[in-house]
Order: C-alpha cells, then structure tokens, then sequence
C-alpha cells in the first residue's frame, strides 16, 4: 500500500515538470492567419504586411449574428521584415499565428525588386511551411486584401482552390507554385512561374453586404497570368494559356486543355494521363532538347457533323498533335528570344559530359541556340456519350 | 559487476540506433552543403573507415577478454597512467553525455517548443536516461529494441509519405565532386557518428557471443542507412534548401502532404529523434557511471547516477547556440575522438604486445 | 539562484544522511560529493554568468597540440 502510495506522489511531481505549461496555446488567444500579402511603401521603404485574421464567430452556427465579417485584414508597416510578427502585438488583441496559412501574395512591385529578403526570412522561421502557394498580384494589395470572396469566405482558401482547379481542368497553373519551388531555383539557372491574381474591378465592396448579391463575379478574385522569376526576381509575364503549354514542355501538369480547328469546325479536347520525356542531346554542336509527350485525349465538344470513325480520330489526334506541337514550339521559340531560359536549359548544359560538350560548355549563350525537337503522339479514348452527332438541318444536305 | 547481458540480437540494435539514431537526422544537412549532389557516398567512406576502427577495438577486447577499456587501462597501464587514460574516457563519456543532451535541447526548443527553457528538456531526458542507468544495461537494451521498431515504423512512414514530392531531376549534376576537398570539409562525419562507437568497448563484456559479427554489421546497416537518408533528402528537398537548411529532415515532415489529411508530420518526427536520443544518451550515460564505478570500484551506481545529471545538465549549457555546437563538431571533433577510438587503443594494444613478448621471453628463459 | 544554493544544500544533506546511515563506502561518498560540488560549481558559473565551455576547452586544446 504504502509502496503504491510512494508512486502515485512521484508520478504526480513528474506531471507537475511537464513542459507543455510554457508552450501551452489556447486557441482563444490565436489571431489566426489565413492568408498575408507584403509589399513595400514606395515613398518610405517600409515594409507594409496584410495579415488576413480569421474571424471564427463567423463560422460558429449558433451565434446568431448575420452579417459578420468572416475575416478581418490588419494591416502592419514597420521599417524590417521581422518586425511585422512583434509588431502585430500593438494592434491586434491576440497573439498572432501564423503557422497554418497557406497562401502569401506579394505585389509585382516587391516581386520585381527580388524576394530575396522574403526568401530567406520565411525559410529561417521554424514553424512556418514553405510549402505555402505564393501569389503575385498586380493589382493593389491593399485591395486584394480586402476582398470577400463568396461561396468560399476565406479567400486564402480560395485561392488555393482556384490553383488545384485550374490545374485540374487546364494545367494552366503548375502545382509547384510554392514557396519552396521558388527556393528551389534560388541557385540555379531554372526559372519559376507563379500565378498572378488579379481583382476584377477597381473597388472591392467592403462590407459583407457582398454576400447578399448574386453577382459573383462583382470585384472578385481571378487568376489572371503567370508571373516568371529569375531567381528571386520577378522578369516578366506570361498568360494564363501560354503558361499551360509551359508546363505541358515541364511535364508538370497531368491535364492539359486544346481547342483545335479541322475544316474550320472547332473541337475541344482535353488531354489526360500526360507523359513528358526529356532529353538533351547535340548535333553539329547545336544542343538539342528533345521532348516527347503521349497524353490520351477526351473529346468535349466536336462541332463536326460526321460520324466519328477510326479515320476522323486518327485526323483528330494529328490536328491536335500538329497544333500542340506549333503552339509549344512558339512559345520555346518566343522565350530564347526573350533570353528567358524558362526550361533550365543552361544548367541542362553544364552537367553534361564528354568532349562534344566542352566546345558547347565554353560558349556561355550556347542555350541561346538550343533547338527544340517535339513529338507529341496522343489517341482519343473517351469520345463522350454521342458518337455520331445530331445534325439538324445539316442532315438533308441543304 | 552486476550479472547482466545481452543477446547479439539486442546488441545488434544498440549498437545500430547509436549510430545512425541521431545521425540521420544531423548529419545529411551539411554533408550536401559540401557534397551537393554527391553527398550520399560520403558516408560509405566514413563507414569503411569505421568498421577499420572497429576491428582494433575488437582486437584489444579479444586481447582482454571481460574487460571494459576502462579495466584494460589499468590493467596494461599500471594504476597511475592507466588511471589518468581511464578518467580521460570517463570525460569523454560525459563530454559525449553533455553533447548528445544539447542536441535534443536545440531541437526541441527552436523547432518545437521555443518558450520553453532549455534545462527542462535537458532534465526530463536525463531523469528518465538516469532511471535507465540505475536499472542496468538489461533494460536499456530491452527498451531500446522496444522503440527500435517504433522508430523504424515510424521512420519508414514518413519516408514513404514524403516520396510523392521526389523528383530525379535534383540529382542533375552528379558524380562530379572533388574527393580529397570533400574529405576533408566532411572528416567530422569518421568522428560522429563512426568514432564515437567507440563506447561499446564499455559494453563488449556483456554481450555473450558473435560480437564481432553483430558490431561490425551494425556498423554495415547504420553506414547504408546514412548513405540512404541522405539519397532520400536530396531527392526530396533538393540540394539548395537542404544545404541550409539546419534540420532539413524535420522540413521534410513538416512539408509532407497526403491529401488534406496527413500534414504537418514534424512533431512525428520529433519522436522517432527522443526515442533515438534517449537511446543513445543512456548508452554515453551508462559507460561514464560504469567507468566511474569500475574506477573507484563502487558497487551501486544509483548515488553516482544522480550526481551525474546535476553535472551534465550544467555541462550541456556550456554552448549557447546550436551553431557552436555544429562549429565544434565540424573543426575539432574528428581530431578529438580520433584520440580516444584510434590513438589511445592503438596504445593499448601495443603496450600489450610488448608485454606478451616480455612475459614469453621470461618465460622461455627461466 | 538563492533557491537553487537552498535546494543544492538540502539534496547533498540528504544524500549524505542516506549514505552515511546505510553505511556506504568511505569511497562512494566521496566520489559522489565531488561529483556533486563539481556540477554545483558547474551551476554557479552559469548563474554568475561565466559559463563553463566543455568544448571551447577541449577546442582549445586541440588548437594548442596542432593537430
């Protein structure tokens, strides 16, 4: 008994030590972050961060109150990058956190000045994830930032949202639009691309009177383009549909989206289950990227009024492998032009082996040359309910 | 001493979750910082080198059978050098103690709990090594072949999780380093973890039979499963973020996601690194109370054990941040181990020898 | 740093009842007290502020030899 007794209290002392009592936090004290934006103030310099705090009362089904902000956006200007978290402390009445975000936007602005500082601020901090999705805006921050965003109320959300679904149905967005890409290529010749957002009218509606209107579309949140970084420096831009067949060369979609024209009908086609091999080889001293691409395709629309048949598939498929292949081909074409070494090709260069590559490797614009050699092969294997199309008037041959 | 042993299974796992426990999880940063895409043959040399190494302990263990190195300094040294060898490894042992525990303190407080003040990890874990310790060898190597399979599990979860973000394509620019730079800028890596297994001469006593076979291929598995990690966090993390990373293992767990439902793997972690510390500091713990007690010849080692935590605890703040600690490593670790795994037994054996010879001379003589 | 000295005095007298009263060895004891004073001293020295470098010593050392 008195043994028993003697190891209860010991357990009780040892539960006394346990640590948690420092690092304990109730969620009550937690401003929770659901999305940041950072730029700078052109006029002083400072370093001007948008916390988006989610407002959980919003959420509570029971509390009665309509009409509460889902979200409230604090906005903290201090002269450095570290200052913002401690400086949260004089406005916000709860301690931040910032642990579970998952979206970070930063202007064009800041982005083209380089995000060096950003980089290396966020991967020193411990409990922050990089691989959080960073957004470039060109629109103004401060209004991104306020914008409600209907169905989906937390707008970080939606915009991680709006990245899986355009790269599910177009591939337009590359997945690797994380923060962590972007280090990636921190010390590298290979260039990221991140998805630009944009607001769609000049003035968000800042009260929730935004949810009682049924128009959407109204000063809402849209993806706009794709901004390129060399780096850490933003150099340009490039569209949303030119940023697909980017990332079809990349093999870093698994769906892809092509409208193709054959007797001027227009038919739409996705491509599926998309395979990239890529490969670096010379021929007379000219490297020579070659990539090829086997993806299935599925018919969405064909506004064609035959009867589908082996023969028009098979002319299908072509179109669409011509097409694809002109289309990519351009935009390989349009980015050597530009200088932008989009596809990394400079360091492709550099790791290479044997003699025939050192005359290549002595020439530092040698990836200025690189010719592109695509195949594309693809077959239709979902053709859709109707295989032979009602064709109306068209039927009678008038 | 006391009549404990252990099986070679036992022995085995020890002698494995010592080396590569704490190891796979600080070493892979900086050997890529300096290896880059190459980093993963590092450890294969280091392993060779190790099990060179092992082989001389074997020697000197099968020269002095049932004795522990502190038993053999005296033994072949005479009381007085001997006796000075033997409170050199006994600083070592709690040298090694106090690193290990500031390991854990650094992790623990700058990844997971930062508010928390250091002694209080230090403490806890040296409370629960130090009831190890009393309880003998016996426990520590059933518990540790306990979280052994924990830890594995546990580790290989997490492997497997993290392989959806691999990508061969970091692996550009391999074979291509230079060997003798990266030898010496990656030398630490022949004193921790390889070196430092020096320990088990404290323990060789106690294990029965086929020491030799379970040593050396512990030292085999723990050298693949480096080389391995290493591999896995290259490919995972890529050279860049994992070369500054300070624990890029613990980014990698942090950034696993499967779905929105496994995510935020760090704490997990986190364990499998306690379990492994609290192996491998009760190990360092228990040979410097059992070369204190075989020393002194004290016959309990409870009053030793707990005098022990107030000292390393204390030891283990001697470093103010986690760069000195990586700092020592990095410059002076290799030379320091290399005098107690190599130079010191070498010694021995030699002395030995000699002593052999002279014994037979006089033997043939008289 | 006062309770830690208070609670330092405490745990030795303890230790020392304890061992003195189930008769250990002469040895043991004093083994023990050293380790003790040692890692008190230990203690102080971070307290005052002058913490004790294990390392930087040994860093020293190596430095010193030229290895």
């Amino acid at each position: 008994m008195r043994s028993v007794f003697r190891k209860l209290a010991l357990a009780g002392i040892v539960l006394c030590t346990l640590t948690g009592c420092w690092d304990r936090t109730e969620i009550n004290e937690l401003a929770i972050v659901g999305l940041v934006g950072s730029e700078e103030n052109a006029d002083t310099g400072n370093t001007i961060v948008y916390y988006q705090i989610v407002n959980p009362a919003a959420f509570a089904h029971d509390s009665g109150r309509g009409g509460t902000s889902p979200v409230y956006t604090y906005k903290i200007e201090g002269k450095s990058r570290g200052e913002m978290g401690q400086k949260s402390a004089e406005s916000l009445p709860r301690r931040l956190f910032t642990d579970h975000y998952q979206t970070h936007i930063v202007t064009e602005k800041l982005a083209s000045k380089g995000l060096r500082p950003f980089l290396n601020f966020y991967e020193r901090q411990y409990n922050r994830r990089s691989s959080l999705l960073l957004f470039v805006t060109d629109s103004k921050l401060s209004d991104v930032l306020m914008t409600y965003t209907p169905l989906e109320q937390l707008p970080g959300r939606t915009l991680r949202s709006l990245v899986y679904n355009t790269n599910r149905a177009t591939g337009r967005i590359s997945m690797k639009s994380r923060v962590k890409d972007l280090v990636d290529n921190m010390e590298s010749s290979t260039y990221t691309v991140l998805p630009i957002i944009s607001l769609r009218d000049d003035k968000p509606i800042l009260t929730t009177k935004r949810f009682e209107t049924i128009e959407a579309n109204r000063s809402n949140l849209i993806l706009s383009g794709a901004a390129v970084f060399k780096q850490d420096r933003m150099i340009g831009k490039i569209g949303l549909r030119e940023n697909g067949y980017y990332n079809l060369l990349k093999g870093e979609t698994n769906s892809f989206f092509q409208s193709i024209k054959l007797d001027s009908l227009s038919i739409d086609l996705s491509a599926n289950k998309i395979k990239v091999q890529q490969s670096l080889t010379q021929t007379d001293g000219v490297p020579v990227w070659n990539v090829r691409i086997t993806a299935n395709l599925a018919i969405h629309n064909n506004e064609q009024t035959e009867k589908l048949s082996w023969e028009n598939l098979s002319r299908i498929t072509e179109q669409f492998n011509q097409e694809v292949s002109e289309t990519a081909g351009g935009l390989f074409q349009k980015s050597l032009k530009k200088e932008w070494d989009l596809f990394g090709l400079a360091d492709k260069i550099k790791y290479k082996r044997g003699g025939a590559w050192k005359a290549i490797q002595g020439n530092k614009d040698a990836w200025k040359e690189t010719k592109l050699k695509l195949t594309v092969t693809s077959s239709v294997n979902d053709v859709g309910e109707i295989i032979d199309p009602y064709k109306g008037g068209l039927s009678n041959g008038k | 001493m006391e009549n404990n042993s252990m099986t070679v299974w036992q022995f085995f796992v020890l002698t494995l979750s010592f080396l590569a426990g704490t190891s796979f999880f600080f070493l892979p940063g900086g050997l890529i910082a300096v290896a880059k895409q190459d980093a993963w043959m590092v450890p294969l040399w280091a392993g060779a080198a190790g099990v060179m190494a092992a082989l001389i302990w074997l020697k000197l263990a099968r020269q002095h059978p049932g004795l522990s190195i502190i038993q053999i300094c005296t033994k072949v040294a005479g009381k007085p050098i001997g006796g000075l060898f033997a409170i050199m490894y006994i600083s070592y042992f709690i040298q090694l103690s106090v690193f290990i525990t500031r390991n854990v303190g650094d992790f623990m407080k700058q990844t997971l709990m930062p508010i928390t003040p250091l002694t209080m990890f230090h403490v806890m874990l040296l409370v629960i090594s130090a009831y190890a310790v009393v309880k003998g060898i016996d426990t520590i190597a059933r518990s540790s072949e306990l979280l052994f399979i924990i830890m594995a599990i546990t580790f290989v979860l997490i492997f497997c999780m993290a392989l959806v973000a691999w990508d061969w394509s970091r692996f550009q620019g391999s074979f291509r380093m230079n060997v003798w730079e990266t030898l010496k800028e990656t030398r630490y890596i022949f004193g921790f973890p390889f070196l430092e297994a020096l320990v088990f001469l404290m323990l060789f006593p106690f294990v029965q039979s086929k020491v030799k076979r379970s040593f050396i291929l512990a030292i085999v598995v723990a050298t693949l499963l480096l080389s391995v990690t290493t591999f896995f966090t290259i490919g995972v993390l890529g050279v860049p973020r994992a070369s500054h990373d300070t624990y890029p293992l613990f980014v990698i767990a942090q950034e696993v996601h499967v779905g929105t439902f496994f995510e935020h793997l760090e704490s997990t972690i986190a364990l499998i690194l306690l379990a492994a510390i609290f192996i491998k500091l009760s190990i360092a713990y228990y040979c410097s109370v059992l070369g204190l007690c075989q020393l002194f010849r004290i016959s309990s080692r409870l009053w030793v054990t707990l005098a022990l935590i107030l000292l390393i605890s204390g030891l283990s703040l001697g470093y103010d941040n986690v760069v000195e600690n990586i700092e020592f490593s990095q410059r002076y670790d290799f030379e320091y181990t290399l005098l107690y795994s190599v130079f010191i037994p070498c010694l021995l054996l030699f002395v030995t020898w000699i002593r052999k010879k002279v014994k037979r001379r006089e033997g043939t003589a008289s | 740093m006062i309770w830690f000295i208070f609670m330092f005095i405490i745990m030795l007298g303890g230790i020392l009842t304890i061992m003195i009263r189930s008769r250990t060895a002469a040895r043991e004891i004093v083994l023990v007290t050293s380790l003790l004073l040692l890692g008190f001293a230990d203690w102080i020295s971070i307290f005052m502020n002058h913490k004790f470098k294990s390392s930087k010593i040994i860093a020293i050392l190596i430095d010193w030899v030229g290895l």
